[in-house]
């Protein structure tokens, strides 16, 4: 094994814990055997440049200890994956399609085309969905749950409900008075929720009102098709009409107009609505109800489904389960009885909260907390918590930060060479830290050679520590610049754990997180490693990574954080502007404008506005006049005869009028029939149309 | 006679009618509904649509007479009652019975003769009976009487006055057959099939006329809910509140509406009548009893559209809308 390659991890406490070596090591050989690992057993696996840093390690381990995840060393020599997102919640795939059609052919270099084939045919794996499709086949498939729950508990009341009403000619409607029936069909007529209208009709049922139990179920059923658009429901529409336009929709015509012939029936029947006949509507309304709903929205998601399908079919593999993941850690710790879970909660909840010490937090490399959350993690760790802090983002209260050391190539040539030629190297002590800054390499270390503890920091510890031993491929390297209570070294010497006191609490840092991840346990010592590291710590371990407190508190939050507050700004200005200009009323429910045919009078009022427009009131005045003349000529000519001085005589003997102002006012509307009517007109015009209609409305006459 | 029975006879008519009289099954059903309410039906189309090869197949399915008085401008009314000749040889009057003594009796183009001649129809379609010199003579039963008018040339014709309309249960429009139907006729056609040799077409009766007035009676066992009534009684009211019409049906309508829908649902093998009846048979049942206003015709609106727009807002029993 080269140089740089082995951390020695101080302990001071593990004898006292008297964990079981041999039982983690078989734990975690069990872990890594499910094929789930699919790294530890698929020598295509893609691995990403990062976890390509195990391969000089595993390139230099002996084959006997590699039998617990054997295609990793093989692994190595495949192509290098892209991640798709952003980690931790996200799945990778090989690079290009011509892998893909490499991987499906059988050419991988230890397993033949029959070999996938079975593990294809023994598994049974979902497809790969786009986003959107993921979440809606989850929501479909949590709906679907829900609703079998619902109807499962539903079946079980209504059995336990009490025995069927014995049959009756007729029903009880007859029991129920006009008010009830006339409030039944109201409430029929306003409900239009599905359920609800079933378990109305059950309610009605159990009253022994089953004509109105029948109406319910009628009504629940002709509300579902509308629901989805298959008929379009109306007051004067029949059931036959309903029927006819389910044509259309092979599966559902038969049930759907054998179910409304009984409703015919019962509604219409001389037999009437009874309990048997209740229960068989009942029973076919719901199993149509049913079906009509989920039929429409799996049709939608399978649709939806086969859009966003990769029909590709990349091998696509759980970050969770990959070299980089923690899946295997975390069973390892449990299996090893300590309780383990990923914290939900943000950590700023933390913050003096001195009865929450029990959990320890173990820091992933991509947790990051803001000063608001360190401070908080200060106080907590002050009042008596575990940190622990797996190579990630570090306390800017503690004095403590990384040196890079450098990494060997990724792939097993170069990390060969590396090996032989490469050595990582410490920084100097005192020196600045430059997390960024390429260590000064030094020659190779012997391997089996103990570190050099008399150029290190913690020379001054009372008693010789305890030395464990895991392995991990080269990184990084601690630089402690004030007081540490314990340190590891590897076997360069360079600074790899450290562990401080801070009051009645402990902070513990790990120069390289992937102790923690799934590829470290391919090494036994590494996983004696981690749960020693655990059980020393107590109480229940709480894994933090970077989605804890990425949640927000407030819907207000959420938009912010979407970048939509723009877009809901302009709504509400919008819903506002149409406040301002249509008032509440555009936001109301109201009934579609009918298309009446228009009276006449609407037509004459039409085309005076017309006339107004025009401003051609000299026309309207003579059309007007040239009508009012006519009409009392029709009406009076017998009595009046002909000319205007009887028609004024015998007008204003009617109305009550002056004889002469009558006549004065039948002359203008002469003279105005008489005269060349000319663009624009007068306000004469309009005050002789006034005065006629007036005067054709006392005698009787409508204009 | 119970209603599944006479459903089934009517599936069997409609079946045997089918075979010769290609794409009219609604016509053939509006005929069974008036045959068996003890209606009459008045049909509006061009010549050439089977009217006659209509009433000769259902005749001869029904196991009934019939006749066919072809209407025209000089058509005295005893032409179509019959009236008393003298016979010199027993020197007394005796009655020569008209075409009008038959079972089925077509009418063909009844707007071409004088009102006149058309009212010696009416008692015959109301009373099923015919009185000529006083003395009255019943028809033989069933009675049916189907007339048919030319919607196209108006020319020389007289309109039926609204009484006389009022007498015909069901105005039933006749268009052309589609494509693929006239196509079958055709081949038929072409392939020997002679209307005026049905007997070759190997037609089965299936009733006789006692069967058929028993169909008829078999009627009486078929109910109406309370809403049904108010349902009917709803629409022949609206007709007489619409705004385009002059003048809504009577209630003879609102009977016949009331009777074609109980023939109906004995055709469909119920016991009962459902909204489906109703709506099916109004627009037969009112549109020749519906007089509009002048400004609603020179609009260009009919009747049918207006019982349309009725049937549209009048509301169904048990709606769950």
């Amino acid at each position: 094994m080269g140089p740089g390659f082995v951390l020695s991890l101080v302990l001071a406490l593990a004898p006292e814990q008297g964990f079981g070596a041999e039982s983690s090591m078989q734990v975690s050989k069990e872990i890594l055997a499910d094929p789930a690992y699919a790294f530890c057993h698929d020598p295509q696996y893609p691995l990403t440049p990062q976890e390509a840093q195990w391969c000089p390690v595993l390139a230099q381990t002996q084959q006997e200890e590699l039998k617990r995840c054997p295609a990793f060393v093989q692994a190595c020599d495949a192509r290098r994956a892209v991640l798709k997102g952003a980690g931790r919640l996200s799945s990778r795939a090989v690079e290009d399609e011509g892998q893909a059609q490499e991987r499906a052919g059988g050419g991988g270099p230890s397993r033949g085309a029959e070999d996938r084939a079975d593990e294809d045919e023994d598994e049974f794996e979902l497809p790969v969905l786009g986003g959107l499709a993921e979440v809606l086949f989850w929501l479909v498939i949590g709906l679907a749950l829900v609703m079998l729950v619902v109807a499962i508990v539903r079946n079980l009341a209504q059995s336990r409900a009490v025995e069927p009403e014995p049959e009756e000619p007729g029903d009880s409607q007859s029991a129920l008075d006009p008010d009830a029936a006339q409030a039944a069909a109201a409430a029929r007529a306003m409900e239009t929720d599905v359920e609800r209208l079933l378990s109305m009709a059950r309610d009605c049922a159990q009253r022994g009102a089953f004509a109105d139990a029948v109406d319910f179920s009628h009504a629940a059923l002709l509300r579902r098709l509308d629901h989805e658009g298959l008929i379009r429901l109306h007051a004067s529409r029949t059931n036959g009409e309903y029927v006819r336009e389910l044509r259309g929709n092979a599966s559902l015509v038969d049930p759907v107009r054998d179910a409304l012939r009984r409703v015919d029936r019962a509604q219409f029947g001389p037999q009437g609505a009874t309990a048997s006949v209740f229960d068989d509507i009942h029973a076919r309304v719901v199993a149509i109800v049913k079906t009509v709903g989920p039929l429409v929205l799996l049709v939608t998601t399978v649709l939806g489904m086969g859009i966003a399908c990769d029909t590709g079919a990349d091998p696509v593999f759980p970050w969770s389960t990959s070299p980089s993941g923690n899946d295997a850690v975390l069973e390892l710790l449990r299996r090893e009885g300590v309780s383990v879970s990923y914290r939900t909660e943000p950590l700023t909840a933390l913050d003096g909260d001195q009865a929450y010490l029990d959990p320890t937090l173990v820091m992933l490399d991509d947790a990051a907390a803001s000063e608001e959350e360190w401070r908080a993690l200060r106080g907590w760790v002050n009042g008596g918590g575990t940190l622990i802090i797996a190579g990630g983002q570090l306390p800017p209260w503690l004095d403590v930060s990384y040196a890079t050391l450098e990494v060997p190539v990724a792939t097993a040539d170069s990390a060969t060479a590396a090996q032989a030629e490469d050595a990582p190297a410490e920084p100097e002590p005192d020196a600045e830290p430059e997390p960024d800054a390429e260590p000064e390499p030094e020659p190779d270390p012997e391997l089996d050679a103990e570190p050099d503890y008399d150029d290190l920091v913690w020379e001054e510890l009372d008693e010789p520590p305890v030395v464990l031993t895991g392995i991990l491929p080269m990184g990084r390297s601690l630089v402690i610049e004030g007081a540490v209570d314990e340190i590891g070294v590897d076997t360069a010497g360079n600074t790899t754990f450290a562990s401080f006191s801070r009051n009645a609490g402990r902070v513990e840092v790990f120069a390289d997180g992937r102790l923690f991840t799934n590829a470290a346990l391919v090494f036994e010592l590494n996983a004696e490693t981690i749960v020693v590291t655990m059980q020393n710590a107590g109480g229940a371990v709480e894994f933090v990574d970077g989605w804890v407190g990425r949640g927000v508190d407030t819907p207000a939050d959420t938009i912010r954080n979407s970048h939509l507050t723009a877009a809901v700004v302009q709504l509400l200005l919008l819903i506002l502007a149409l406040y301002l200009w249509r008032g509440r009323q555009f936001g109301r429910g109201r009934d579609p404008i009918s298309k009446g045919r228009r009276a006449f009078s609407q037509h004459a009022v039409a085309m005076g506005r017309q006339y107004e427009k025009a401003r051609a009131a000299s026309f309207a005045a003579r059309l007007f006049s040239g009508w009012v003349l006519e009409r009392l000529r029709n009406r009076f000519s017998s009595a009046a005869g002909a000319g205007l001085l009887g028609l004024s005589q015998e007008v204003a003997r009617r109305s009550g009028r002056d004889e002469t102002e009558v006549m004065r006012l039948l002359l203008a509307a002469h003279g105005a029939i008489e005269s060349v009517a000319t663009p624009g007109g007068t306000a004469e015009d309009l005050t002789l149309v006034r005065d006629l209609g007036r005067l054709m409305r006392e005698i009787g006459e409508t204009t | 006679m119970n209603p599944a029975e006479i459903g089934a006879r009517c599936d069997q008519i409609k079946a045997e009618v089918g075979r010769v009289l290609l794409g009219q099954e609604e016509v053939v059903e509006h005929a069974l509904v008036a045959i068996l309410a003890r209606g009459h039906v008045l049909i509006e189309g061009v010549p050439g649509l089977g009217k006659t090869l209509l009433v000769r197949v259902l005749s001869h399915v029904l196991g009934c007479t019939h006749k066919r008085i072809q209407f025209t401008p000089d058509l005295m009314p005893s032409d179509v009652t019959g009236g008393n000749v003298f016979n010199s040889r027993e020197d007394r009057f005796e009655f020569l019975p008209g075409p009008v003594f038959t079972q089925l009796l077509l009418a063909d183009e009844i707007n071409r003769a004088p009102a006149k001649t058309q009212s010696a129809l009416l008692e015959a379609m109301q009373e099923s009976s015919v009185t000529v010199d006083g003395k009255t003579r019943p028809l033989p039963r069933p009675f049916f009487v189907m007339a048919t008018q030319n919607p196209v040339e108006s020319q020389g014709t007289y309109p039926l006055p609204e009484a006389q309309l009022d007498r015909f249960m069901l105005k039933i429009g006749v268009s052309h057959p589609s494509t693929e139907v006239e196509k079958q006729i055709l081949r038929n056609h072409l392939e020997g099939f002679d209307p005026s040799a049905l007997e070759r077409s190997q037609l089965q009766t299936v009733v006789d006329d006692a069967a058929l007035v028993a169909m008829q009676s078999g009627l009486q066992g078929i109910g109406f809910t309370e809403e049904m009534l108010d349902y009917i009684t709803d629409i022949v009211g609206r007709t007489r509140l619409h705004r385009s019409v002059l003048l809504g049906a009577s209630p003879r309508g609102t009977i016949a509406l009331a009777a074609a829908s109980r023939a109906r649902a004995a055709v469909m093998g119920r016991e009962f009548v459902i909204p489906d009846d109703v709506k099916a048979l109004a627009p037969a049942v009112l549109r020749h009893r519906l007089i509009l206003q002048p400004d609603a015709e020179f609009e260009g609106l009919s009747t049918d559209l207006c019982v349309e727009q009725i049937l549209g807002e009048a509301q169904v029993p048990k709606t769950a809308a």
